[in-house]
């Protein structure tokens, strides 16, 4: 008998479930928990505890005017660390379509290289409870974009700011069948292993920006 | 991993002792309780997820089956494949096989404890591959020969300066930045790392959930290591048991409302990345193959018995930050991969009662553990249950039994046991020399050593009860004469 059959079978005979629709009706109905009260809120409050959150766990957050905005930002985040302005961008038409060139900003658009400085990217969504961003993968949104770099930038737009985890994967759905990867990012990468310490950028970003238009 | 639960008596005293060990040991006791509290307090919602978060693992551990062939299924469909492990030699030579098929050299690896269960580094070491543990804390015991002492926190017991000597015995000077500062030390592993990362091969991940409905595995970390190990090879290896699927995202939900704050007191981990098959047709990065291996290695046997809650486990590590012996010995006493009273209960069930029957009885059974568990393992309980067991199958030790044995003889026999007590109580408050405690008892050294035993004051328990009552019944006939007199 094949592994997969010995262990299925197995737990055939011992299990407790007895009911033959629980498992296609809980699949089909994909029912929320206990929502917290912060996960809701009006599209003000939500936005306000997005900011709280996000800052809480280290990210930077950088109000902008619009989108168009953006190009500024990263001359200015590029200036403050004293790298070149040279980036990598995600194949977004978002963000490709951007004027980068009057800020003075050189731009690739690819997925991440093992030298990068800055790297961005967009989100899908925003999330309050926690100030998580929510990256979903695709041609348009490399994954390594916000793993390799010294700095992830994550452009986000209010209106793409939602309550809880359960309003994010209504937004996943909406966009179709399930990418590679969805990320849920909260703030910079970090480690306290060593004597249980927190020190940030571990194997991650250093810092992480989230741009919010 | 090598099993060493039966030295746990020896390796408990030698712990105790180790001074630099109980100074690391601090930072448990220190930190994580208070974290974890701190993070509840701003969830007041806490105790219904809480509630929500057992149904949830319930019911995924009650629909085990169907549940494991829908998500094998939705792997199959997004262009991923399935592998079924029995036990830890099955799993190995799955992630041996998928190596050998990819023709690796370098194989990075996230933290995952299902892969130290199986002894996986050692395995695909001797068949010439070379692992490398990519989180912080498990690159630094890698570097050193050690093992985890913790499931989220595994160097826990070292100090710096022992991290700084293994960095100066492996990294060149190129990396080395001569420090024991904690930015600096960290900063060295990121730059050493780096270059293991983008050569690898094969990338080896764990999985905190596998999600039925959609297919997806996923992992949580800080660090960023668990993602540039599987975004940047060409395959990606999970390792998970078959305990850990969750029905939907929405449940996914949940528990991690639960896991981060049980575990580290954050609101939610820094990265929580859900993947699910390889890299799509356009994608521009992420892997070519996707690959879960489902490790059962004794899990299917806990079902419909009495550790059957033991499945519900998200591996938070809350109960062994919480739990004084734990706190006391460290992890490296409970001899294998899970420690702490998580580690109690399961460990018998993988290695075997008889290897490791010291485990359940490591305990005080103040019931913290059972507290602080998001998914409310009666842990307590199911450790009383292994007692039992380990009684049964006489792996306790020759002392246990011999006192149970004369303990149960005397309690059949109320008689003989009212007089021995009586004899007792009256001889130990003559040792006392009306000191009122004793600094040593026969048979007790072991407890005396630490503490005095108080003494008896001279009578027993049912003595006092039945002068206490006889006294109560002298006064109640008096008061009902008296009725009855004002009655006439």
């Amino acid at each position: 008998m094949s592994a997969r059959d010995t262990i299925l079978g197995r737990i055939r005979a011992r299990r407790a479930g007895h009911d033959p629709d629980a498992v296609a009706e809980r699949l089909r109905a994909h029912p929320a928990g206990p929502m917290p009260a912060r996960a809701g809120g009006t599209a003000a409050e939500i936005r306000e505890r997005f900011v709280a959150m996000a800052e809480k766990a280290g990210a930077r957050v950088e109000a902008l005017a619009s989108t168009a905005a953006l190009p500024e930002l990263v001359a200015r985040l590029c200036a403050e660390q004293g790298w070149d302005p040279e980036v990598a961008v995600a194949p977004d038409g978002a963000l490709t379509r951007l004027d980068w060139a009057t800020a003075g900003v050189y731009t690739e658009v690819r997925e991440a290289a093992a030298d990068d400085r800055i790297c961005i990217s967009r989100a899908l969504c925003g999330v309050a409870e926690t100030g998580t961003a929510v990256l979903r993968s695709g041609p348009e949104s490399p994954v390594t974009l916000g793993f390799l770099p010294e700095w992830h930038v994550v452009s986000l737009a209010a209106e793409d700011l939602v309550g809880g985890y359960e309003d994010a994967w209504a937004r996943v759905r909406a966009a179709g069948a399930m990418p590679r990867t969805v990320n849920w990012i909260t703030g910079p990468s970090r480690s306290a292993d060593i004597e249980q310490t927190i020190q940030i950028g571990a194997h991650g970003p250093r810092g992480l920006v989230i741009a919010l238009y | 991993m090598e099993v060493r639960t039966q030295l746990f008596r020896s390796a408990a005293r030698e712990a105790l002792t180790d001074a630099p060990l109980q100074k690391a040991l601090e930072n448990v006791q220190r930190g994580f309780p208070g974290k974890r509290a701190d993070a509840i307090a701003r969830l007041p919602e806490w105790e219904a997820v809480r509630e929500h978060g057992t149904a949830i693992r319930s019911h995924a551990v009650a629909y085990l089956d169907e549940y494991l062939e829908r998500f094998e299924q939705q792997v199959s469909a997004s262009g991923g494949q399935v592998h079924w492990a029995r036990d830890a030699g099955e799993a190995r030579e799955a992630v041996a096989g998928i190596c050998r098929a990819a023709g690796a050299r370098t194989v990075t690896k996230g933290k995952s404890m299902a892969t130290e269960e199986i002894g996986l580094n050692d395995h695909l070491q001797g068949l010439g591959f070379e692992p490398v543990e990519t989180d912080l804390g498990e690159y630094i015991l890698q570097l050193r020969g050690d093992k985890p002492s913790h499931i989220i926190a595994p160097a826990i017991h070292l100090r710096r300066d022992q991290i700084r000597a293994a960095f100066d015995a492996h990294h060149g000077p190129e990396f080395s930045t001569h420090s024991d500062g904690h930015a600096e030390l960290q900063g060295e592993a990121r730059h050493a790392l780096r270059q293991r990362f983008l050569e690898a091969d094969v990338g080896i991940t764990g999985a905190n959930f596998c999600i039925a409905e959609t297919g997806s595995t996923v992992i949580v970390t800080n660090e960023g290591n668990g993602d540039l190990t599987q975004c940047l090879p060409r395959v990606h290896v999970v390792v998970a048991g078959i305990d850990k699927i969750v029905p939907t995202l929405e449940d996914a939900s949940t528990l991690l409302r639960l896991l981060a704050r049980s575990a580290t007191g954050q609101d939610l981990s820094v990265y929580t990345t859900f993947s699910t098959g390889p890299r799509r047709a356009e994608d521009l990065d992420g892997p070519e193959e996707f690959h879960v291996v489902l490790l059962d290695n004794g899990r299917s046997d806990m079902l419909g018995g009495d550790f059957e809650s033991m499945l519900r486990c998200i591996r938070c590590g809350a109960c062994m930050n919480h739990c004084p012996v734990y706190g006391a010995v460290g992890g490296h006493a409970y001899g294998w991969v899970y420690p702490g009273p998580m580690g109690a209960v399961l460990t018998p069930q993988m290695v075997g009662i008889e290897r490791s029957a010291d485990l359940p009885n490591a305990s005080t059974f103040c019931g913290r553990c059972a507290e602080v568990c998001p998914v409310q393992i009666p842990l307590p309980d199911l450790m009383r249950r292994w007692r039992e067991r380990a009684h049964d199958a006489g792996a306790d030790s020759a002392a246990a039994r011999w006192g149970l044995g004369a303990w149960a003889w005397l309690a059949r026999r109320p008689l003989v046991y009212r007089q021995l007590a009586c004899l007792q109580a009256r001889a130990l408050r003559w040792l006392a020399h009306g000191h009122g405690r004793l600094r040593r008892v026969p048979l007790g050294r072991g407890w005396t050593a630490g503490r005095d035993l108080p003494a008896p004051a001279g009578r027993t328990f049912s003595e006092l009860w039945r002068a206490r009552s006889g006294a109560q019944d002298a006064a109640r006939t008096a008061a009902s004469g008296s009725d009855s007199h004002e009655r006439a």
